[in-house]
């Protein structure tokens, strides 16, 4: 984000949102083929940020595996599956 | 967007930030009416924008406190089976309402979190559900008083309950949630209230997340607004809960809870 904002503070054209927010998949591409759109990076910031609770899900379940405790591994599972099901279904 | 818009964005961020920070609020609470009667931001932008901040915020407060192993996690993650949940349909519900009556809505729940700032001061219980007698036992060092404090949790699926009703809110609205489930953990569960607020501020980073993309496939994130704002808040949550440490004050809240008041009419009356 904060690259993202620098960028657009350094440009010198106009910054031109899109008319829709752009899918994920798009602003991965943008980014490798190594261009540097102010607002696809700050979108990908953005991306960042919002799965970072989907990670600390991950890392807790991880967490509970390596304790040995099954439920709440599945515990932490079920919650994951649902912010995945979340995340494809509004993405689709 | 102007180099103005641009620091007004940053400095609101940092100044709503703190005061949430400091009233253990988050910074949705206030960065919204801010979005929306500063910058007259669709409402739904302004929600979307407060949930990315109540991400950044709970990302940033959570590791801090799970490697202090003040998090309760297993009590965190059973709750955080119902918030999902609730903020999925809080999400889903906000996107087939206007912002109008979003808005009214809103200004309801600013009414609601006045009344429970006061409320909260005269019924925090001090004294914890012993281990043995719950479940999920846990216990952490209390670094201001040096000492470990253990702890069970009874009656969990009474704040499953609150917890639903959290999450909901946090879709529908963009608010963190733990105005609510902070004091439903202490008074209901009889966790400490230390304990009961780490737990809650791991919680609600997920609870956004899982409205979150729900905004985001509508298209009301506005990166140029969202990122600035974000950060500042991100910012000002650091320096609030500096504040918080030194100040303690019923005071502090009697005068917040009337800010609220205002700004609740503010907006019902926009």
């Amino acid at each position: 984000m904060v690259l993202g904002l620098a960028l657009a503070w350094f440009s010198s054209g106009t910054l031109r949102l899109p008319n829709e927010n752009p899918r994920p998949i798009a602003v991965l591409h943008s980014l490798l083929s190594g261009s540097l759109d102010p607002v696809m990076v700050m979108f990908a910031g953005l991306l960042f940020l919002m799965l970072t609770p989907f990670l600390r899900v991950l890392t807790a379940a991880v967490g509970f595996a390596v304790e040995k405790d099954r439920t709440f591994v599945v515990v932490a599972l079920i919650v994951f599956a649902m912010l995945l099901a979340e995340l494809v279904l509004s993405l689709q | 967007m102007t180099a103005g818009s641009f620091f007004l964005l940053i400095g609101g961020g940092i100044v709503t930030g703190t005061f949430g920070a400091m009233l253990g609020l988050g910074g949705g609470v206030f960065l919204t009416p801010f979005l929306v009667l500063v910058f007259h931001l669709p409402m739904h932008q302004a929600i979307a924008t407060s949930i990315l901040a109540v991400i950044a915020t709970s990302s940033a407060g959570a590791a801090m406190n799970v490697e202090r192993q003040i998090v309760n996690l297993r009590l965190g993650m059973t709750l955080e089976v119902a918030t999902v949940i609730g903020a999925i349909f809080g999400g889903l519900t906000a996107n087939v309402l206007s912002g109008e009556v979003l808005t009214r809505v809103f200004s309801l729940l600013l009414l609601c979190v006045s009344f429970m700032m006061i409320w909260r001061t005269r019924h925090f219980r001090g004294i914890s559900t012993p281990m043995g007698a719950g479940v999920f036992p846990a216990s952490f060092k209390d670094e201001a008083t040096g000492e470990v404090v253990s702890y069970s949790v009874a009656r969990v699926p009474w704040v499953m309950g609150v917890s639903l009703i959290a999450g909901n809110i946090s879709g529908l609205l963009g608010v963190g949630g733990g105005i609510f489930k902070v004091p439903a953990m202490n008074m209901i569960s009889g966790i400490p209230l230390k304990a009961a607020t780490a737990t809650s501020n791991f919680m609600i980073g997920v609870t956004a997340a899982a409205s979150a993309f729900i905004y985001f496939a509508h298209g009301h994130l506005n990166p140029l607004v969202a990122s600035p704002a974000a950060l500042g808040v991100l910012m000002g949550s650091f320096v609030g809960v500096r504040i918080n440490r030194r100040i303690k004050g019923v005071s502090l809240s009697w005068i917040f809870a009337v800010v609220l008041c205002l700004i609740s009419l503010k907006m019902f009356w926009r």
